[in-house]
């Protein structure tokens, strides 16, 4: 596909020589979406009145809309929030969770989960059970029979699952985990902050109780981003986070305002969305996911290694590695190294008890980017930099 | 060459072309060489957010925070940066460990944040709670006290908040006498000083609440929005930040460096924001600001024929409320509206004590024919002349 890989690369903000395999973590924007992000900041600062009084409370509206419409879903059930830890903290220390409950979650979750779930534990003994999946069990049919299993012999309340995880990284069977959860009446949160732009979420189809989607890694907007989604019957229980001035005015106003921030920053998400609709979401995902797979493949050639998962229907655009070297610290060192000297960031991890990098594919990444890093990272490994 | 403050720094700053400002307060406005440099700063982080969040970040950060830090006469290690107050109070409240053995004091006038979190905690974790009621005749720095001390007596009170400067209406509060307060009657200190940064003079070391929270972007020339939590060392390890994320549990520093997915570049325009002021001196800011507030709050008196709130200079920074010519609150935020669309100037307008006031903020960038255009043209509308 001529339109991505070099071509488009100029259109995006990346530092100069900076050669990037790590997308996911925090997105990086197109310059016509900065540029746009300027003008709406500059319009914000120049006369804040104006702009939260008057003109902010029509743009959430619109914000909103877009997002719900990209989402499949109804905005008065999308709100605004910063990011991830902001949407999961809403909804989680807001269901009223007690000794009585249990949150079931995977081993894979992302540590902020983990953090708040382990918070919930520690401040209202909320209980908690923990999947541990192993490599032996990253399919998906084991995973789901390892789901189920637990749904059907403990009182579980919540569950909480990716839609993407992040480390290591691969697409879970939300719709298949939503239907279990729907089966044994436990509610169901999805962690889908990899979603937006690298997944065609469809959440009236999917239909979970809570689902949260950062538009800062995929959809082409600044940090932070995100859209919570919730049923109807959650929006007289769940609060904002922190409570601010919009304190029981409803969800939707509390999300509008929870403080003072830059309101403007949240326009961009509709600069994000047409970029993507500019080159189609499904030919983004194909490219990106592609590419990811390829790059990922040469790396473990190059590498002599293999990859996490060898089932390609089970990865978006980030695809794992193994790392051929045993110690962790060692790898976050070179991982240090090879950013300073070589100016390519690996994502490096420990799972399993082995060491695995984790590489990212966007519309400006080309093969070359995955045979650099690789080289680079392996030079440092075996320090011969 | 330094410009001199009024009409001539007017253009330095990123305001939009024939607004008059009459509001600095509530968001803040700032300098156009702040916005140059946060513009720089931002596409720093987005060209290599790897490098910035995980490399730059936390190298940058203490250095930020030791500048705040100085500039409030605090320990570094005490200073932690939020986006905002709420979350600042957010993350203070809720990790005290208050239930109903507990009571909070504050202030009717306290900003309406603080006054949820309050109805949060009594809703939620039943804590009790003591609010003071001031009327007009009450805002006066002797009665303010004697009301808090009378309380503290008679009540077991756990945590006593007040603001630096209040909002709505805003008035200076005794703050030092406050502290003081708390520790005879062995009460938490908080200490709302959203106001604070870049118009008050801020000693948080003699001072020394058991916890302080200023804004950077009201009065230190930030862009919205950066907010500055201070604590004493005691409660290092007891509090956390509102958001639980990845860092929770690695130490209050590591909690508040990184808690989501953000823009955490904005934190190095503080030191922008600083330095503007060290160009200017701080106490030269303060008194061109509320002066001209007074000055310019007593000629909309004048033209509105009513009066001010409270008429002791001493008890007013840089905001000052007039009492404004009509009964009717609702007919008057439509007239605020109006105001607004018609001659592009927007006049803060809020209920106390049965009638309805305006409040006037004064900045480098406002001179006095500010007040007389905000006041001409608000009466106007109001008689429906406008």
């Amino acid at each position: 596909m001529n339109t991505f890989g070099q071509n488009i690369k100029e259109d995006f903000i990346i530092e100069n020589g900076f050669v990037c395999v790590n997308h996911s973590s925090f997105g990086f924007v197109p310059k016509q979406v900065f540029q746009l992000r300027i003008q709406h900041y500059t319009k914000f600062l120049q006369n804040p009145d104006r702009f939260t009084k008057i003109d902010y409370p029509k743009y959430t509206i619109e914000i909103r809309k877009t997002a719900a419409e990209f989402l499949n879903a109804d905005f008065n059930q999308c709100m605004l929030t910063s990011n991830s830890a902001e949407a999961f903290n809403s909804i989680i220390r807001n269901l009223g969770l007690t000794e009585n409950d249990t949150i079931l979650y995977f081993s894979t979750a992302y540590p902020m989960v983990q953090n708040t779930i382990q918070f919930m534990t520690s401040n209202y003994n909320v209980k908690q059970n923990r999947i541990e999946l192993k490599r032996q069990h990253l399919e998906k049919q084991k995973i789901l029979s390892l789901f189920e299993k637990q749904l059907k012999t403990q009182k579980i309340t919540i569950a909480v699952f990716d839609n993407i995880s992040a480390q290591p990284s691969l697409i879970m069977p939300i719709k298949e985990l939503i239907s279990l959860c729907k089966k044994y009446n436990v509610i169901s949160i999805v962690d889908a902050a990899h979603g937006a732009g690298i997944t065609v979420l469809d959440i009236k189809d999917l239909d979970p109780d809570f689902l949260f989607t950062n538009f800062n890694k995929w959809a082409f907007c600044p940090s932070g981003i995100n859209i919570l989604y919730l049923k109807e019957q959650y929006l007289n229980k769940i609060h904002h986070n922190t409570i601010s001035v919009n304190y029981g005015n409803g969800l939707a106003k509390e999300c509008e305002f929870s403080g003072t921030k830059d309101f403007s920053l949240s326009l961009s998400l509709i600069d994000g969305v047409n970029f993507i609709k500019k080159y189609g979401l499904n030919q983004i995902i194909k490219y990106s996911e592609d590419l990811a797979w390829e790059g990922a493949n040469l790396v473990a050639q190059i590498w002599q290694t293999e990859l996490l998962v060898n089932d390609k229907s089970m990865h978006s655009a980030m695809v794992n590695v193994r790392i051929p070297h045993q110690d962790q610290n060692y790898c976050r060192e070179c991982q240090k190294k090879c950013f300073e000297k070589y100016n390519v960031f690996l994502v490096v991890f420990k799972y399993d008890d082995l060491n695995w990098s984790r590489l990212s594919a966007s519309l400006y990444n080309t093969i070359a980017d995955y045979e650099y890093a690789a080289r680079c990272y392996l030079k440092v490994l075996k320090g011969e930099e | 060459m330094i410009k001199s403050f009024g009409k001539e720094l007017k253009e330095d700053f990123v305001i939009e072309s024939g607004y008059t400002c009459v509001n600095h307060s509530s968001f803040g406005y700032i300098p156009k060489c702040v916005l140059k440099q946060r513009i720089e700063n931002q596409l720093r982080f987005l060209q290599n957010p790897d490098s910035f969040i995980r490399y730059q970040i936390p190298k940058e950060s203490p250095i930020v925070r030791k500048t705040a830090a100085e500039f409030l006469n605090a320990n570094y290690n005490q200073c932690f940066f939020s986006s905002n107050s709420a979350e600042s109070m957010n993350s203070i409240i809720k990790n005290l460990g208050l239930s109903d053995k507990d009571t909070i004091l504050y202030l009717n006038i306290a900003y309406p944040m603080v006054q949820n979190v309050v109805k949060y905690m009594n809703t939620n974790h039943k804590v009790n709670v003591c609010r003071i009621e001031l009327k007009v005749e009450d805002l006066k720095n002797e009665i303010i006290l004697q009301q808090i001390e009378e309380n503290m007596k008679t009540k077991k009170i756990t945590v006593a908040i007040l603001d630096n400067i209040s909002s709505l209406p805003s008035i200076k509060l005794p703050t030092k006498e406050f502290v003081e307060l708390c520790k005879k009657y062995d009460v938490i200190s908080i200490i709302d000083g959203a106001h604070g940064a870049g118009i008050s003079e801020i000693n948080l070391k003699e001072l020394d609440p058991d916890f302080f929270f200023t804004n950077l972007n009201k009065w230190a020339f930030c862009p919205c929005s950066v907010n500055l939590l201070y604590m004493k060392e005691k409660y290092l390890n007891q509090i956390h930040n509102n958001t639980i994320s990845v860092f929770y549990g690695a130490g209050i520093e590591k909690e508040f460096e990184y808690y989501g997915t953000r823009d955490s570049s904005v934190i190095l325009s503080v030191i922008d924001g600083i330095n503007y002021i060290n160009q200017f001196g701080l106490k030269q800011i303060i008194q061109y600001c509320e002066n001209l507030a007074w000055e310019g709050s007593e000629l909309v008196a004048k033209i509105w024929e009513t009066e001010l709130l409270v008429k002791d200079k001493t008890m007013h920074s840089a905001m000052v409320n007039v009492l404004i010519p009509h009964k009717d609150h609702s007919y008057i935020l439509e007239c605020q509206k109006t105001c607004f669309e018609k001659y592009n100037v927007f006049v803060v307008a809020f209920e106390f004590d049965g009638r309805s006031w305006a409040r006037f903020s004064a900045s480098l960038y406002n001179y006095l024919e500010d007040y007389e255009y905000a006041a001409k043209q608000f009466l106007n509308v109001l008689k429906k002349e406008g």
